[in-house]
């Protein structure tokens, strides 16, 4: 307002968009909690003051607690946050990319994307799972996060390309869809390969935390945090583009490049998880809608970081659910996710007045 | 000053040309009403000065550089945009929503410094959606909606203003309201603002300029009464059965008239009297008594002569049942 000056407005009743750091400090303070249960609990129970006492390079009172917690429960632990991280930004970047409030790494089909370029790494090797990475040490696993992050783009590729035709809920059916043919695609390929190794797999098919090795804990904690911090560059981009494309465009945002630095955010992070940890289902949409839910508000600058935390917690969450020292039976980590995940889905769909006006 | 200059502009799809070889200019501090009839290439137009397509021919001008070379931040510095389609976006406030004007002012984090908050205030009541501040986008009502919408493009704090349709939803108070908003901004804030309306009366009445778009023809501009005294706003929207009335300012439906009539008596109840009777298709007079049809405002009700007999009418729907009667 270069020709008029008005007076400032002096009442106090505007409202501040003020960030929530203290409710994100807690959500940092869930992390680190639910990190230090995830390194005390399991078949043997570890006490808190042994397990910091391991942390700050002190001696246990027992060798193998210090094995445990070192070798066996801490890369699970932080493969769960850095993948619990990626899938919940995914998750935020997908449904914002794709003005879709169910859209999510699963649910678009996504991973199965991601598990296809895996598939075709893995039969051209001959070789799957362990054995597959005896064989080819770190260059093996780069490969297989690289397969799998361009297995993502071709499957959002596809869904973006399909997605202009079609409305909000049908673009999830054309997810799932893509999905099958992905699956069916990759019992094609697995076809050419033999059978132990095609069941090897197939247990890949159930997403874990569990069984990380320390290379690929290297590949993926490197990638995660580059994935996570290209998407939180991209925030006030995002925001333009609630609005939708023509009115970012008209914001001044370059909405082509914003598009594709989204994707390759997505396509990394999505890709490098799935890579290691499997296909894990619906964390990306709850954690989306847990953090909109709980901080009232759509904007990036906050959800961006909020979903982060949030992804990593309810990854930790669900991974302890697994692996808890009085269940009878060992539960799947889809299957934890699939208890809270379908219902926040229903919840979203039944929300909506017409099944159509979803929102952001 | 002139804000925006077209030279020689072809607008258009592929290589067919919606409007052809337009020249045109618009000033600081106007307020223009882009009108024309459907499939003219009204949007089209708009769609090329936005820079949202690219022109077939010519150039668009803004501020003197071309805004199809401008990058895309310097543009939304000058140039804001409202256009008709709805943002469904969930949980945004008015206030939040207008921040997001301030996209090309801020820094990579969209952080609004204590000048951008200045801004957005001021321009939220500019359009009167101050009150609106704290409340949630999807809770607002399509007037509210576009208030605001009108308050963000104004944070941009651009020299012009380029609304496509944006009255379109509402009903008529709330689009008087906001062609006095658009009014107000145009000249206390000295904005040029271009609108593309369908109201025509509305236009007439507020643009300070008319830009009339024909189907294939060239482009009319100038001020709203010299195009309609030219005869050139009746030619745009020529259609069968459709008249322009010079005199009221207003299109009617052209009638065939059946039947003459003569109505006494005069004030509001008569001009309805007589726009009922004429959509009816009687042609009304006031100065021949002698017609065998006769209606005559009376105390409190109508009084319809019809060869002789007079039956009375408690309202105009009477008075047409008594005219013209339904088997």
């Amino acid at each position: 307002m270069s020709d008029v000056t008005l007076p400032l407005p002096q009442s106090a009743s505007w409202p501040r968009p003020a960030p929530r750091p203290l409710a994100l400090l807690l959500l940092a303070l869930g992390v680190a909690i639910f990190f230090l249960l995830e390194l005390m609990i399991g078949a043997v129970h570890i006490p808190l003051a042994q397990v910091v006492t391991i942390l700050t390079g002190g001696e246990a009172e027992r060798i193998t607690w210090d094995r445990i917690v070192l070798q066996f429960r801490m890369p699970r632990a932080l493969n769960a946050i850095f993948s619990g991280a990626a899938i919940g930004a995914c998750g935020l970047l997908l449904q914002t990319l794709f003005r879709n409030p169910l859209a999510d790494p699963f649910v678009l089909g996504v991973v199965h994307g991601a598990k296809f370029g895996v598939a075709l790494v893995v039969v051209s090797a001959g070789l799957a799972g362990n054995a597959f990475a005896q064989r080819f040490g770190w260059i093996g696993d780069l490969s297989l996060a690289m397969a799998a992050a361009l297995g993502s783009t071709f499957l959002m590729l596809a869904i973006l390309a399909l997605s202009r035709r079609v409305s909000t809920i049908t673009i999830l059916v054309v997810g799932l869809m893509l999905g099958y043919l992905c699956q069916g695609l990759i019992s094609v390929v697995l076809h050419f390969t033999d059978e132990t190794q095609a069941r090897v797999f197939e247990s890949w098919n159930d997403g874990s935390f569990a069984g990380i090795t320390s290379t690929q804990l290297r590949i993926l904690i490197p990638a995660v945090l580059a994935g996570l911090a290209l998407a939180h560059s991209l925030v006030k981009a995002l925001n333009a583009l609630l609005l939708g494309e023509n009115y970012a465009r008209t914001l001044g945002l370059p909405v082509a490049r914003a598009r594709i630095l989204a994707f390759a955010a997505t396509a990394v992070l999505s890709g490098v998880v799935t890579a290691f940890c499997g296909p894990i289902a619906f964390l990306g949409i709850v954690v989306a809608h847990l953090c909109r839910g709980l901080f009232n508000t759509s904007d990036h600058r906050i959800l961006m970081p909020a979903v982060t935390l949030m992804g990593a917690l309810l990854a930790l969450a669900a991974d302890l659910v697994t692996h808890l020292p009085w269940s009878k039976h060992f539960l799947h980590l889809n299957a934890v996710n699939g208890l809270i995940g379908a219902p926040v889905v229903l919840w979203v769909l039944l929300r909506s007045r017409n099944g159509k006006a979803l929102e952001l | 000053m002139t804000i925006l200059e077209a030279r020689g502009l072809s607008a258009g799809y592929g290589s067919t040309a919606v409007v052809s070889a337009l020249n045109f200019t618009l000033r600081r501090g106007e307020l223009v009403c882009l009108l024309g009839p459907n499939g003219a290439g009204k949007s089209t137009l708009i769609r090329t000065l936005c820079a949202m397509q690219k022109p077939l021919a010519g150039e668009v001008l803004l501020d003197g550089a071309s805004i199809h070379h401008l990058n895309p931040r310097d543009l939304a510095r000058k140039l804001s945009v409202v256009l008709t389609e709805r943002v469904t976006i969930g949980i945004l406030t008015a206030y939040e929503l207008v921040s997001l004007g301030r996209y090309p002012h801020t820094d990579w984090t969209g952080r609004l410094a204590a000048h951008d908050h200045a801004i957005v205030r001021r321009s939220m009541e500019a359009v009167g959606a101050d009150a609106l501040a704290a409340r949630n986008i999807s809770e607002l009502s399509d007037g509210e909606r576009q208030k605001v919408m009108l308050a963000r493009a104004l944070a941009q704090d651009p020299s012009l203003m380029v609304l496509d349709e944006i009255t379109a939803f509402l009903d008529l108070p709330r689009r008087v309201e906001i062609m006095r908003i658009l009014r107000s901004l145009a000249h206390d804030y000295n904005r040029a603002i271009l609108l593309s309306t369908h109201d025509l009366e509305l236009a007439l009445r507020t643009a300070d300029r008319l830009w009339l778009l024909p189907k294939g023809g060239p482009l009319a501009t100038g001020a709203p009464e010299d195009l309609v005294l030219s005869g050139a706003f009746e030619q745009a929207f020529a259609s069968e059965g459709v008249d322009f009335d010079q005199v009221q300012g207003h299109f009617r439906l052209h009638n065939s008239f059946h039947a003459e009539l003569h109505l006494d008596g005069d004030g509001p109840r008569a001009l309805w009297t007589a726009r009922a009777l004429e959509r009816q298709g009687f042609r009304v007079t006031r100065d021949n008594p002698s017609l065998p049809l006769r209606v005559e405002l009376a105390e409190g009700e109508w009084r319809v002569y019809r060869h002789g007999a007079c039956q009375p009418a408690a309202t105009i729907e009477c008075v047409i049942d008594c005219l013209v009667p339904h088997d």
